[in-house]
């Protein structure tokens, strides 16, 4: 696509980002320097109420900074029109479902606003690009429904095929994927990477899918609750401890060696396991919800286990100390550890 | 093609309007009188020209006002209940027209020999200026208060104004109340020849700034982050269409008195009809529905074959309340449709 032909880069340098009202300014973020480039996918990881949102609208220009300066292909914001600055930024935000009654070809036509004239009709190539973009999200079969009567993923499609529409280098989304399941996280997730690989376009999300994050993501920015923006390479962070620093809490540890949370371990709850396999890893999860935690270390292990699978029938022979205890069954195993701890 | 049903069914509820009344004429005499035949009475001529056919200009217009500010006040709010006058403007003209008939009028009666005003002009420069009064309070807070705010802030303008307005009628004597009654029951027949330009050139010119705006408010319609992220400035589109609703419902209830219900069942039949939001198809059909049911409710509170005049907003609510509910039914699910 000419448009993009070269890259449009949206920075920020030292940004205070927060609300001001009535003279009073709460800073939520500061001192934030951070570019997005085109065609790389960002994801924008944090706990709730440390400003992702806020740190979102800011940098798509419809919350002013509190301080700083955000520039736009090298250009200082402020000096950008409202139309050229649509013609390059696009926003998708959770909630995202027009008023009154609209088909959902409409509601994507409305990505054309910054390039139509005053009445907003479309002309053949608007026309093309809307047609474009909603074949691109898979959307083309839904486009004389009315908006309104959509489910959460395919509104959440359209509205990704609105600001499509709208052409912009830079696209910025705000929990796209709140209200859907999980395989409509995956495939939207999926849609979005490979939209912004191909159509050379700079995105930046923000998510609660942390699983889902740091396996899409080409970058990752990362609030602490300390109110720090860390960026990296989702690897990265995962082996230098910062992802468990932010989303480590008093009940749940962030496990870089699985990459998914760990309820927390008690250190007189430990216990070994040999034998792999699927049973294995369903018996490890069992165990970690009673409190249990998997080490390699016999002598520190309070309970010792090993599985025989045979590949239809597994058996769990789990030694406590000196008692030795069978079990044939999954629900027999989790009784006895349940009544344990 | 709706487009067409719709006006020619707007031009046949005017004819049977000139039609239909205290002297009912065939279409042929009506159409003679606009001609200027022969073959008609002057006094058959002058009911039809000058009684008949500026009452049916000023529903024509009126209602097309009322609808087009209903469905600016509803797109703006974001509200499938915002009618013209959440901001208070029918409050406004209501003690404009209180302060006429209680307070001026029995001191001030060498006022209006003085200036040369009959009391029905007198009448109309009170409710316009309330209501144009209000509309500055409401357009001066809309620029300082979030959208939601600015509905309730309408709200709670509309209280303190009626309240002064009962004030006025407690210590007001029976006859004076009853003109006030009769103001507030509405009627398009007040709006003379003479008249008719200022009251047309409101509206249209009202009218005419909603059309500028038709793009942006489809922007709106997805709320102002989004809006704004398509380049729309919402402050100046939201001030705007404001002041263009206002100037439609004020000029309306200055000349006519408060007219209730046209402007929210407009445009929901309008939608109904049309089954889009998108302003450039929906304006040009709420102003027709407006001006349809508009002289609708005027002609059935002419009651033909009775004698007496029905309050026309007795009538609108009785047209436009069942019309509201139908549509809605029709659309099933109002919650969805408008978040």
């Amino acid at each position: 696509m000419d448009t993009r032909s070269h890259n449009v880069e949206l920075a920020c340098e030292k940004l205070d980002v927060g609300y001001s009202h009535q003279g009073k300014t709460e800073t939520i973020l500061s001192k934030l320097s951070l570019e997005i480039q085109g065609g790389e996918f960002i994801c924008l990881l944090g706990p709730n109420g440390t400003g992702k949102s806020t740190l979102i609208r800011t940098l798509s220009g419809v919350q002013p900074a509190i301080r700083g300066e955000i520039s736009l292909d090298g250009m200082p914001f402020n000096s950008i029109s409202p139309r050229e600055r649509a013609r390059q930024i696009s926003i998708v935000f959770t909630d995202n479902a027009p008023v009154g009654m609209m088909d959902s070809f409409s509601f994507a036509s409305l990505g054309r606003h910054p390039y139509s004239g005053w009445l907003g009709i479309l002309d053949q190539h608007d026309l093309d690009r809307v047609r474009w973009a909603l074949d691109v999200v898979g959307a083309t079969n839904l486009q004389a429904r009315q908006v309104a009567e959509l489910s959460d993923g395919e509104r959440q499609k359209v509205s990704i095929a609105r600001a499509l529409a709208q052409e912009a280098n830079i696209m910025l989304l705000d929990e796209p994927t709140a209200y859907l399941d999980l395989p409509r996280k995956v495939g939207l997730m999926r849609m979005l990477r490979q939209l912004s690989h191909q159509e050379n376009i700079g995105m930046l999300m923000s998510t609660h899918d942390l699983d889902l994050a740091l396996r899409h993501a080409d970058r990752l920015w990362l609030i602490t609750k300390t109110g720090e923006l860390i960026q990296g390479l989702p690897e990265e962070l995962a082996l230098n401890g910062e992802l468990a620093r932010a989303f480590g809490s008093e009940n749940l540890d962030w496990d870089p060696s699985s990459g998914s949370f760990q309820v927390h371990k008690d250190p007189c709850m430990q216990f070994t396991m040999d034998g792999g396999g699927p049973v294995a890893f369903w018996t490890r999860r069992a165990f970690e919800r009673y409190g249990y935690g998997l080490t390699q270390d016999e002598s520190c292990a309070s309970l010792l286990v090993s599985i025989q699978d045979d590949g239809k029938n597994p058996a769990w022979i789990v030694r406590a100390g000196d008692d030795i205890h069978q079990f044939k069954t999954i629900p027999s195993l989790i009784n006895w550890i349940r009544n344990r701890s | 093609m709706r487009f067409a049903i719709l006006i020619l069914s707007v031009i046949g509820i005017a004819l049977t309007s000139a039609c239909l009344g205290s002297q009912p004429f065939s279409p042929g005499k009506v159409i003679q009188a606009i001609l200027g035949g022969d073959g008609i009475s002057p006094v058959h001529q002058q009911i039809i020209t000058d009684f008949r056919l500026p009452r049916i200009a000023t529903a024509l217009l009126a209602g097309s006002a009322l609808a087009t500010a209903g469905l600016i006040m509803q797109t703006v709010f974001r509200n499938p209940l915002a009618d013209p006058f959440v901001l208070g403007v029918n409050s406004g003209a209501s003690l404009g027209v209180a302060l006429v008939l209680m307070v001026l009028a029995p001191t001030g009666i060498r006022l209006t020999q003085d200036l040369n005003l009959t009391g029905q002009s007198l009448v109309i420069i009170g409710s316009t200026g309330g209501a144009f009064l209000t509309l500055l309070i409401a357009l001066f807070l809309s620029r300082r208060v979030d959208v939601m705010s600015l509905l309730i802030v309408g709200l709670m303008v509309s209280y303190t104004v009626g309240a002064m307005v009962s004030i006025l009628m407690f210590f007001s004597m029976a006859e004076r109340l009853q003109a006030f009654l009769n103001w507030s029951f509405g009627n398009y027949g007040n709006v003379s020849w003479q008249q008719m330009p200022v009251f047309a050139i409101l509206i249209i010119g009202g009218l005419s700034l909603t059309a500028l705006f038709l793009k942006p408010l489809d922007a709106l319609l997805i709320g102002s982050h989004y809006a704004e992220s398509l380049g729309t400035n919402t402050r100046r589109v939201r001030f705007f269409s404001l002041l263009a609703a206002s100037i439609l419902a004020g000029t309306v209830t200055g000349f006519c008195g408060p007219i209730g219900f046209l402007g929210i069942a407009a445009p929901h039949l309008s939608r109904y009809l049309f089954k889009t939001s998108r302003h450039l198809v929906l304006v040009p059909a709420t102003i027709l529905v407006g001006a349809g049911l508009s002289l609708s409710a005027d002609l059935v509170s002419k009651a033909p074959g009775l004698d007496a005049t029905l309050p026309l907003n007795a009538i609108t609510a009785l047209i436009g309340a069942p019309v509201i509910i139908v549509a809605l039914i029709r659309q099933r699910n109002l919650k969805r449709v408008f978040g």
